[in-house]
């Protein structure tokens, strides 16, 4: 015996902020434009099409336990020509938020975990990083050009607080000197935090907005504290 | 980060040598600083880091499409740390073919998760040789010091 | 100021045209203005048209009372004596009140004076600015001084006064001195205008807006219109099918629909109606050009075949030219690898994604939704063609024109049948067989341009030896109105009988004949023009150039004096009409015609007005109806036969008898100068999907009747399933009834509403919500109802297990199969007409196979039918709405008015004339006469013709196995006697 078909009142659709038209998945019409512009329809079962399907269906429970919404890279190239307007980005980010937490696959809960507890992704503490920084800060200051150059760390009443892409304190560091030329050169008053310097929001990519705004609150509380009136945030 | 860069270089703060890159650099748009900030504050970052380029590089090109409809690299949405390597490496080809197809030595990137992604499958694509850089990172190594 | 009584009409695209033709054709006078430097709108640009690929502009040209206007190619250009037409003019404002309006328009000078220019493109060579040309959709470049369109007559070019610089070489290369640079737009103030018509037509969508199809980057991705101009033969190809990136043959080319359309993201929540089959077309013209290595595809999301024979030419396209239907909308067009062709990814219908290169893409641009009509065109007494709000097909522009015609005349004519102004006009000339041939000789010496290139001596010397009276006489340019007025004054004193004009191009001059005639007294059929600067132009030597025009002189002479026009017969106009059908189409025809004072008879079977087809309308249309019917029933003028059919019909336009039978036995005949049939249609059975096994499975009428119903009751939980198409768009019923889909939409909107839990899924295969029905395929979206594709290789199922309803099929999109307990199965089953065979044969008329009755052509006439005097409207003739059928009976009763505004039926100059002393009475003439214009006269035992209704056409002639028939004008001796001077 057959399973009979219901369509079950949607869920994820309420989560998805709109886009500025109101456009619920109900309008669309599965013309296919999403799919045809998605470079990763076809692939493991991926198909932002049959995502909004599932989703108009009811059958949101489908997609959240399924790896589907964390192959998608939330690129919106899909929802950029859909003429219905339907925010797909949004909806599997919606979707990634109610997977239960120890689901998340790979490293990005871990990361969110970590930044929660001890400011940055890496769990570094801030000692280390400190003497990372001022390390291949030291570095720079013997190129030619730069010998006075100096990382000024937790600097009150700066103009600009500079937050760092975790990987270029982690394996990367060769990239850290970049922006740090360019605001020597340009005689820029600008610090570093000890604390809370993850430049990077994983809340966005594991779904999880109560993660993603401690982060941006904690960057806030900081600037506050420092009196500084600009941020560079690198993401 | 651009408006940051545009000022410096506007107003004099920085002065860049124009003379130091002469290969051929492509440009690539990150969806954040595209697609999602035009979606979340109305604006698109695509004037601004062209018209830095057109201060650091002689030479340098779109990829097709760019901008509002340009492709992903398959680098974001946190797709570098999940564990499916494959489908983030398959989700590239369209970006590396556009690359492959300008003849550029460098990519020229405004983006940490595009940056990371692009090295990363650059040799898969056949482009081992292939120099991915920031933006800033440009603009930090034709600065002009006195 | 401007006192004027001529109605205006703005915009001289088709539907312009058409406006403007009704009602110079009705009697009034029109001034047709365009801001665009040339007439057709976007048809000028296009060659081919559906459904048999041709042109056919020219059939929309008044084929009774022919002779007011010209008789060639409507793309070249449009003459007709009460219309006047300004270019290059805009309205600046409308004031005053309905009836009385003040229309300021402005107006751009050309540039080149008609009159002087000889077309020799002197001016064009010396014009140092180059454009992209506009007509060629930018495929060739054009000066700033240009012809705007290649075919227009005449060939005078215009200034485009925005891009040129006014440096004055063209001026001074003008050996005619034919170009002011004077660009100061002039002024005028018309008061008076009884009343005004916006044909404006729409703007097209500029796809170089989007980032999405590379347009304007990719020189391998052009628009509809443009590959209309590769198609055509006057292209940037020769009609060749070559690329624009590098020449090379075309053999793969995709269509990608809905570029602009059916996108609420761009404010465009409309279908764009035409471009479904447009696209069609040009995949077939191109597969048909390329041959068997063509490779065309068409990306659609819904195929738009709504129109009665739109179906099966979509099936032919797709089963006998090959042309792929690919059901997905294109996400955006990027170069492929070797950076010329194209890559088109999409996902298949397994949902398989697939790149795939193509030699070009063609995009189906629609409507530009920014585009929006101005605030004058709500004005009372200013009426608005339909598709100058949206974009249409040819027979729905033409359509609404009429429509508009049909409202501004009425209101014109404040139910008084009198026309604005009547014309006098010479109707008899003298009775020329009686008296000798003489021939009068104008030659245009084009100023002094002629005089030292023609051996004048030997042409005197010649002429004065043929045989017959001839006169010659010298002008020295006869198109400036010196030259004209001297002409005139030289042939009123006269006693020659015909007129030769040697002058330069005809086409220019045929308009003025008619002037010429009520001025001399001259008959038009005695005039020819013939093209002397032509000739002189082809050839360089002194004593051929002569020669040359000798022989076309002669040519002329023969055929002049050899011609010996009769005078037909006129008869009056029965000012009358019979409509056959009291459906919305009927019923609306009915009133078109009271209104202006004539009387009508309108038959119908049935004992109640409103039509069969009442059951099958909405609630908002019955209203309507029913509002026409009180006022057709208290209409004085409008004699109702109910429960009545017609039994015998015979006449000519303007004069039909016709015998109709009310309650099975009183039979009565009727006197009219038209008929109308508006013999509707009805709903079609079905027992498809198990249908009446179960009443809980009904029709999509059914169900809306029971919706009205105070007691209708489902579970608020239940699953309502709609089918679509039922026994529809498949052989034998393969054509869409064009309401279903609209009608399903709406009633499952009512359902969600009345029942926010239920479940309601709708099985389609092509939702047909043309143009701003969209909208109501959106509202149903919203409001949670559920689609569910299918082909017809995988119909839904419906099958009833003890008393429970199983609706079985797949959804395509999650390729899996559904599966619903259904509270209640909807079936659309269409609509099928009502049976005409009787009144077909009666009428002989033609029929379609599914039964429709078939219009004389379906583009540019779809309310005529073959034979004139009679036309169709409504769901007889073709699947219609019901604001589409009422629109249709306006058209139709429009159409009437040509007869109906005439005291006399007047015959045009070329028509057929039997000679009845070789006559057999075979009857071939009659059977293969396209226009109906031949009968049997049994009093006297002859075939005669109907001149009103012949065409001079001359199929009959040639049928004719004892050359019994001759067309006036080409009688043998005068067409051999051409031959002979000419060899």
């Amino acid at each position: 015996m057959e399973t009979i078909t219901k369509r079950y009142p949607s869920v994820i659709k309420e989560q998805a902020p709109l886009r500025p038209i109101n456009s619920p998945v109900d309008l669309c019409m599965a013309c296919g434009t999403c799919a045809a512009g998605c470079p990763l329809t076809g692939t493991k079962g991926f198909d932002p099409r049959k995502i909004v399907r599932l989703v108009l269906m009811g059958r949101d429970s489908e997609l959240i336990d399924s790896k589907l919404p964390w192959l998608c890279t939330m690129c919106g190239k899909c929802e950029h020509a859909c003429p219905m307007g339907i925010n797909i980005a949004n909806l599997i980010r919606a979707a990634r938020g109610m997977v239960e937490r120890e689901k998340v696959p790979g490293m990005i809960h871990k990361g969110v975990e970590l930044g929660l507890k001890t400011g940055n992704n890496l769990g570094l503490p801030a000692e280390d990083f400190v003497f990372i920084i001022e390390d291949v800060g030291a570095e720079l200051a013997e190129t030619p050009g730069f010998s006075d150059f100096k990382i000024p760390v937790d600097k009150k009443g700066a103009n600009l607080l500079h937050t760092l892409h975790n990987k270029l304190v982690n394996t990367q560091n060769e990239d850290l000197v970049h922006w740090w030329k360019i605001f020597h050169l340009a005689q820029e008053d600008w610090t570093i935090p000890s604390q809370n310097w993850e430049g990077v929001n994983w809340g966005l990519f594991s779904g999880d907005d109560d993660a993603m705004k401690t982060f941006i609150g904690r960057i806030v509380e900081h600037m506050e504290q420092l009196n500084i009136s600009s941020l560079m945030y690198p993401e | 980060m651009f408006d940051l860069l545009v000022d410096y270089i506007r107003s004099g703060r920085i002065r860049l040598d124009k003379t130091k890159i002469t290969h051929r650099v492509a440009y690539h748009d990150p969806c954040n600083y595209g697609r999602k900030s035009q979606e979340l504050f109305g604006h698109g970052y695509y004037e601004e880091p062209r018209w830095i380029l057109d201060q650091c590089i002689s030479d340098w090109v779109d990829l097709f499409p760019a901008g509002g409809n340009q492709y992903c690299c398959g680098g974001g949405g946190g797709t570098l740390l999940t564990p499916y390597r494959d489908e983030r490496i398959h989700y590239a080809r369209r970006k590396m073919e556009q690359i492959k197809r300008t003849g550029a030595k460098m990519l020229v990137v405004p983006c940490h998760s595009c940056h990371g992604q692009i090295k990363a499958v650059a040799e898969t694509y056949g482009m081992p040789d292939l120099r991915v850089k920031y933006l800033w990172e440009v603009v930090a190594d034709i600065l002009i010091i006195d | 100021m401007i006192k004027n009584t001529k109605i205006l009409v703005v915009g001289a695209g088709i539907s312009g045209i058409r406006s403007a033709l009704d009602l110079a054709e009705t009697g009034h006078r029109v001034c047709l203005i365009d801001k665009a430097p040339a007439m057709g709108g976007i048809l000028s640009q296009l060659d081919h048209q559906f459904p048999d690929n041709h042109c056919g502009m020219c059939r929309m040209l008044p084929m009774i009372d022919r002779d007011n206007g010209q008789q060639f190619c409507l793309r070249k250009g449009l003459f007709h004596e009460n219309i006047e037409i300004l270019l290059s003019t805009e309205i600046i404002s409308i004031e005053g009140n309905a009836g009385n309006l003040t229309v300021t328009i402005s107006r751009r000078p050309q540039g080149v004076d008609p009159d002087r220019c000889t077309g020799c493109r002197d001016c064009e060579s010396e014009c140092n600015i180059e454009i992209s040309d506009e007509f060629s959709a930018g495929f060739r470049k054009r000066k700033a001084i240009y012809l705007p369109t290649p075919h227009q007559i005449p060939n005078q070019r215009v200034i485009d006064w925005d891009t040129c610089s006014l440096c004055g070489a063209c001026r001074d290369a003008c050996p005619t001195g034919s170009i002011d640079l004077d660009n100061q737009p002039e002024t005028l103030v018309l008061e008076n205008i009884p009343a005004v018509i916006i044909s404006t037509g729409v703007e097209l969508y500029d796809p170089g807006h989007v980032d999405l199809y590379g347009f304007g980057h990719l020189p391998n991705v052009v628009t509809a219109t443009a590959f209309e101009r590769i198609l055509s033969s006057s292209g940037p190809y020769q009609g060749r099918l070559f690329r624009p990136s590098d020449g090379k043959a075309l053999k793969k080319i995709a269509w990608i629909q809905c570029v602009g359309s059916r996108n609420i993201m761009i404010g465009a929540d409309y279908c764009s109606t035409a471009c479904c089959m447009f696209a069609v077309k040009e995949a077939l013209l191109a597969s048909r050009k390329i041959g068997k290595d063509a490779r065309t595809a068409i990306f659609y999301m819904d195929m738009r075949t709504f129109g009665r024979d739109f179906q099966r030419y979509k099936d032919r396209a797709e089963k006998d030219a090959g042309i792929r239907f690919v059901r997905c909308r294109v996400h955006s067009i990027e170069p492929a690898e070797n950076d010329k062709d194209i890559l088109i990814s999409y996902i298949d219908s397994s949902g398989n994604p697939i790149d795939e290169t193509f030699d070009m893409a063609v995009l189906s641009t629609g409507k530009n939704p920014e585009f929006q009509l101005p605030e004058f065109a709500s004005r009372e007494g200013v009426f608005t063609v339909n598709s100058a709000r949206g974009f249409m097909d040819i027979q729905g522009a033409v359509i609404s024109a009429s429509v508009a015609s049909e409202k501004a005349g009425r209101s014109v004519s404040k139910k008084g049948s009198a026309l604005l102004q009547q014309r006098p006009e010479k109707l008899y000339f003298d009775a020329v067989c009686e008296e000798k041939p003489q021939l009068q000789i104008v030659l245009c010496t084009c100023g002094d341009f002629l005089k030292p290139v023609l051996d004048w001596d030997r042409i005197k010397a010649e002429l004065k030896n043929m045989p017959g009276r001839i006169e010659i006489a010298r002008i020295k340019m006869i198109c400036d109105q010196n030259g004209w007025d001297e002409m005139i004054a030289m042939l009123r004193n006269t006693t020659a009988n015909r007129l030769l004009l040697a002058a330069c191009n005809p086409l220019v001059y045929l308009p003025r004949l008619k002037e010429l005639s009520q001025e001399t007294g001259i008959m038009p059929s005695l005039m020819e023009v013939i093209n002397l600067r032509s000739m002189v132009d082809q050839a360089t030597d002194l004593a051929f150039r002569t020669r040359a025009v000798l022989c076309e002189l002669e040519m002329s002479i023969r055929r002049l004096f050899s011609h010996n026009p009769v005078e037909p017969a006129l008869y009056p106009v029965s000012k009358s009409a019979l409509i056959v059908g009291a459906g919305p189409a009927g019923l609306t025809a009915a009133i078109s015609l009271a209104v202006r004072d004539f009387k009508v008879s309108l038959v119908e079977k049935t004992s109640r007005l409103g039509g069969n087809w009442s059951n099958i309308q909405s609630a908002e249309s019955r209203e309507t109806i029913r509002t026409l019917v009180t006022e057709v029933e208290n209409h004085p003028l409008i004699t109702i036969h109910s429960e009545a059919e017609v039994i015998q019909s015979f006449g000519n336009p303007g004069r039909f008898v016709t015998r109709i039978r009310s309650n099975n036995k009183d039979e009565k005949s009727l006197l009219h100068g038209v008929t109308i049939l508006a013999t509707g249609g009805r709903a079609a059975e079905t027992t498809a999907y198990s249908y009446r096994k179960n009443n809980k499975i009904t029709t999509l009428f059914e169900l809306e009747e029971r919706l009205q119903q105070p007691d209708f009751a489902v579970g608020s939980n239940a699953t309502i399933v709609f089918i679509q198409c039922v026994d529809s768009r498949e052989e034998p019923r393969n054509y869409c009834s064009r309401i279903c889909c609209l009608k399903s939409l709406k009633a499952a909107i009512t359902l969600r509403e009345v029942y926010p839990q239920s479940q309601v899924y709708i099985f389609y295969r092509d939702i047909m919500t043309y143009g701003n029905s969209e909208q109501v395929y959106t509202q149903a979206r919203r409001k949670g109802v559920m689609f569910i594709p299918y082909d017809l290789e995988n119909k839904p199922r419906v099958r009833i297990e003890s008393g429970r309803i199983m609706v079985e099929g797949s959804d395509p999109v999650l390729d899996e199969p559904v599966f619903f307990e259904a509270d209640l199965v909807a079936l659309a089953t269409g609509i099928v007409p009502n049976p005409a065979a009787d009144l077909v044969s009666i009428f002989n008329l033609k029929t379609t196979c599914d039964g429709f009755i078939r219009e004389a052509d379906s583009k540019w006439r779809p309310v005529d039918t073959g034979r004139e005097g009679i036309f169709i409207c409504g769901v007889g003739r073709s699947p219609s709405r019901a604001n589409e059928a009422m629109d249709e009976g306006k058209a139709a009763a429009q159409r009437a008015l040509r007869i109906l505004s005439k005291d006399t039926m007047i015959a045009s100059r070329h028509t057929a004339r039997v000679r009845h002393v070789f006559c057999s009475l075979c009857e071939t003439c009659m059977h293969v006469c396209p226009h109906g214009a031949r009968y049997m006269d049994f009093e006297l035992q002859r075939v005669q013709v109907d001149h009103a209704a012949c065409q001079g056409c001359g199929v009959c002639a040639a049928g004719c196995p004892n050359s019994a028939t001759i067309i006036e004008s080409f009688e043998e001796n005068g067409i051999m006697g051409a031959i002979e001077a000419a060899l």
